[in-house]
Order: structure tokens, then C-alpha cells, then sequence
């Protein structure tokens, strides 16, 4: 096998002017977006160096506490950013989504590296946390999705889901189309992907392994099961936001509360 | 059959009526008038308990929440003023309807039928956005009165109708059970046995 070739810092500062193309077209079109293009940039740059850094005592220490602690705060960081995205929230949002996400993503990590990988023990943190923070990923964009399309529907359907209330429908009956079409809305660039991958597209996962030096023919059966988990934990994801959101939005008597979206 | 007694609602701070009280026997249709800005719609969505109030309604004695929820707002239906514009059409919204779970047990009468009698067969299978604002009025209602609900909430269910229209409407409703909201001074007369004047509820208003 080849030998792989190490990027060095100065590698990094190449491709970090890149991002002048972003800033060109911001800067011509009067987007208003350098600053955040900037910080964005540095910010990337930071946390990326420092997780390669983190994760090298964290691999060898092989702590389960260390790697459920990482792991929380990954998903903590991971709801916040669900919510900080979408148009509109709700109160106690934030609480609602960490757990979505922590059943979601953690189960079907634990499935990817106890039953697919065949990892032992199941939270060798090598594996479990790129899988994790893959999944969350991608579950993140689902749950954003979920929770704005939901409750757009909530608030600017509003008549649509109290004229059905008024013919005797249950919260659940009257706003069930809602989480149906937020759940089909985030599911679309999974399953959009799955159609182009491979013959368009190189998932950045399997990219990052081909690069790193792993034989293209393992890579693809990596990328194979993260794809199936990813299609999966958005899935499961956006579907319990949705109900959670819908279920936030009424009381128990069945009566729609808009006035909870902030 | 209805008891209401010292209804409230209040919206943002503002108090829109306090101490709504009376009450509706079987076969009895009143008529609710009030200027715009006193809440007579709000009165209608608290009956269908839509929205949060204080108070007590009560029908045959029995509480919304004895009754069950969603089963009392299949006796006490609401028809807003302008329907919404649901996906589909109003064949499609009266099957969905006819899917919730407490309709299950209701003999309807046939909605389309009730339409027919009101000329609004033909725009039936029609999508809810190409309907003019009285033809989708009319085949809302025509779906309200098919569910045979215990007591009819009108917001002004014939605002958007012309003469003729109206009577065919007033005809088919006359004798049932009804709370109506109407600006039309004359139709209180046709349709109503009594009239609740709001303005003696409100507060901000004086």
C-alpha cells in the first residue's frame, strides 16, 4: 500500500483561501455574509484541529465514562444547533430534542459498532464516536427540518388543523399530515443520496478513508453501513420530533396553543 | 340541553366578555350580536372549546371534559366565518372526516346530497382553492349539518351568499338546535328565537 502522504500547516493555510471564493461571491452580491463566512471558517479550522488532538488520548485511554461524556456533550451541542436553525421554536425545545437525538443517534451507533462492525468492546471510542458524530450530523439537518416544517404547519395552517378539531378530530388526528409531510421533507436528501451515491457522488466519509489510506474496496463497505444507519437515524429522529412538537403545540384538552411558538 | 355559565375570555391582557351566562333548550336557535372587536366569534370557539376561557358549559349536564373532548366537539360543531383552504377537496375532506375516530359511530346523513340542495354538488370533487368563498362556505357547512351534530356554532355562515342562496340555507337549518353570529339584523329576525346582545358582557368597551 502507498504511503500516506501527511498534510501539513501549510497545506491547511491553501485550502483555508478557498474560502475567498465564498467571500468573493458575498462580497459581489452584497450577501453581507463575511463575517460569518470568517468566523465560520476559523471556528472550523479550530474544532477540527482540536478534536484530532482530543481523540488521541481519548482512543487510548479507552475510557466508557470519558466516551459517554464526549458523546453527551456531541448531542448536547448537536440539539442546540437543531433548534438554533429552525425558523421557529418552542420552550423547553432544547430538552426535547436531546433526547430525541440521544435515543436516535446512540442507538443506532451502538447497533453500527456492537452488531454491523462487530467492535468489542462496543464503545471503542475509534469507532463509536466518528460513527456518532456522523449520524448526529445528518440527524441534526432531519431534526431541523422536522421541527421547522412541523410547526409552519402548526402556525400558518393553523384554520386547516382547528377545522378539523371542530369536527371532533383528537390533536393527533388533526395534525398528523403535519409530521407526514416534515418527515417526508427531511427524509428527501437521504434518500436523494442514496440514488446518486457512488456514481455522482463520494460520501466525505468514504473520501476522508480512501485519502487516510484505507483499500477504496473497505472504505465502500464502511460507507454502505453508515448509510443505511444515517437513512435509519434520521428516520427515527425527525419522525419522534415531529410528534414531540405536534404533542408541545396542544394541551390535554386538545386545544391547539400557538402562542408556545417563539 | 346547553348551560353556560359566566364565560370569560380574555386575549393578550384584554378582557373581551366576563360573565356570559344562559342557556339553550332543545330546537332553540339564538342569535349572537355585538358590533366587530366584542368577541362574538371567540364566544362560539370557547362553546366548541377551542380555546382556553373560565366558566362552565355544560351540555345535558355534562362537562367538555366528562364528555370527552374531541367527542364534544362532534356535538357542538363550530363552522367558522371563511373555511379553510384544506388540501384536496370537499369529498376528500369528508372522507377524512368521516376517518376520526369519534365519527365512527355517527349515522351522517349524505353531505353531498345536503351540498346538492344548496347548489354546490357541482364543485363537490373540486379542490377547496378553485371554490368561490360561497360555494367553499356552503360545502362546509353542508359537511357540518351531515355529521348531525347536537348544536350548530354559525359565524355568519351565509356572509358570503347572495338572497336566494340564504334562504335555501336558512330553510334546511330552521328547527335544529343553533347559536348563531350575524351582522344582518333581518336574519336574527328569521332565524333566531332570541338575541344575546354582547355589548353587555364587554369590559373595555364600557
Amino acid at each position: 500500500m502507498d504511503e500516506i502522504i501527511h498534510v501539513g500547516p501549510w497545506g491547511i493555510a491553501g485550502a483555508a483561501s478557498l474560502i475567498l471564493a465564498n467571500a468573493a461571491a458575498s462580497f459581489w452580491l452584497r450577501l453581507g455574509l463575511e463575517k460569518k463566512i470568517l468566523i465560520g471558517a476559523i471556528r472550523a479550522v479550530i474544532q477540527l484541529l482540536l478534536l484530532g488532538y482530543v481523540l488521541v488520548p481519548v482512543f487510548r485511554l479507552k475510557s466508557p465514562w470519558l466516551v459517554g461524556a464526549i458523546g453527551v456533550v456531541m448531542v448536547l451541542v448537536a440539539a442546540r444547533e437543531a433548534i438554533r436553525r429552525s425558523e421557529r421554536a418552542y420552550k423547553g425545545a432544547w430538552g426535547d430534542m436531546f433526547v430525541t437525538l440521544l435515543i436516535a443517534a446512540s442507538i443506532t451507533s451502538w447497533f453500527g459498532t456492537a452488531v454491523l462492525v462487530g467492535v468489542d468492546p462496543w464503545w471503542t471510542p475509534r469507532y463509536f464516536i466518528p460513527l456518532l458524530g456522523m449520524l448526529l450530523g445528518n440527524a441534526l439537518n432531519g431534526i431541523t427540518i422536522g421541527i421547522d416544517s412541523t410547526l409552519r404547519e402548526l402556525d400558518e395552517g393553523r384554520s386547516r388543523i382547528e377545522g378539523r378539531l371542530a369536527l371532533g378530530a383528537t390533536w393527533w388526528e388533526a395534525s398528523r399530515h403535519a409530521v407526514a409531510e416534515a418527515v417526508r421533507l427531511a427524509m428527501m436528501p437521504t434518500l436523494n443520496m442514496m440514488t446518486v451515491v457512488g456514481i455522482v457522488s463520494i460520501p466525505g466519509m468514504m473520501t476522508g478513508q480512501i485519502l487516510g489510506g484505507t483499500p477504496p474496496e473497505i472504505a465502500a463497505r464502511y460507507q454502505i453501513i453508515i448509510l443505511f444507519m444515517i437513512a435509519a437515524t434520521v428516520a427515527v429522529g425527525t419522525v419522534t420530533a415531529s410528534v414531540i412538537t405536534v404533542r408541545r403545540l396542544f394541551d390535554d384538552e386538545h386545544r391547539l396553543r400557538v402562542e408556545r411558538i417563539i | 340541553m346547553l348551560e353556560v355559565e359566566n364565560l370569560s375570555r380574555e386575549v393578550g391582557g384584554r378582557v373581551l366578555f366576563r360573565g356570559l351566562s344562559f342557556s339553550l333548550n332543545r330546537g332553540e336557535s339564538l342569535a349572537i350580536a355585538a358590533p366587530s372587536g366584542y368577541g362574538k366569534t371567540q364566544v362560539l370557539r370557547c362553546l366548541a372549546h377551542l380555546v382556553p376561557h373560565e366558566g362552565t358549559v355544560k351540555l345535558d349536564d355534562q362537562s367538555p371534559q366528562e364528555v370527552g373532548i374531541p367527542q364534544w366537539r362532534r356535538k357542538v360543531v363550530y363552522c367558522p366565518q371563511t373555511p379553510p383552504l384544506f388540501r384536496g377537496s370537499p369529498a376528500d375532506f369528508a372522507e377524512q372526516v368521516r376517518m376520526f375516530a369519534v365519527q365512527a359511530e355517527v349515522d351522517w346523513e349524505d353531505p353531498r346530497a345536503i351540498a346538492a340542495e344548496w347548489q354546490v354538488d357541482k364543485v363537490w370533487e373540486k379542490p377547496w382553492t378553485t371554490l368561490s368563498g360561497g360555494e367553499a362556505q356552503r360545502a362546509a357547512l353542508a359537511l357540518a349539518v351531515a355529521t348531525r351534530p347536537e348544536i350548530l356554532l354559525l359565524d355568519e355562515p351565509t356572509s358570503a351568499l347572495d338572497h336566494a342562496s340564504r334562504t335555501l340555507i336558512e330553510d334546511k337549518l330552521y328547527g335544529r338546535t343553533m347559536i348563531w353570529v350575524t351582522h344582518d339584523s333581518e336574519q336574527v329576525g328569521r332565524v333566531a328565537s332570541r338575541t344575546i346582545d354582547l355589548t353587555e358582557y364587554g369590559e373595555t368597551h364600557g
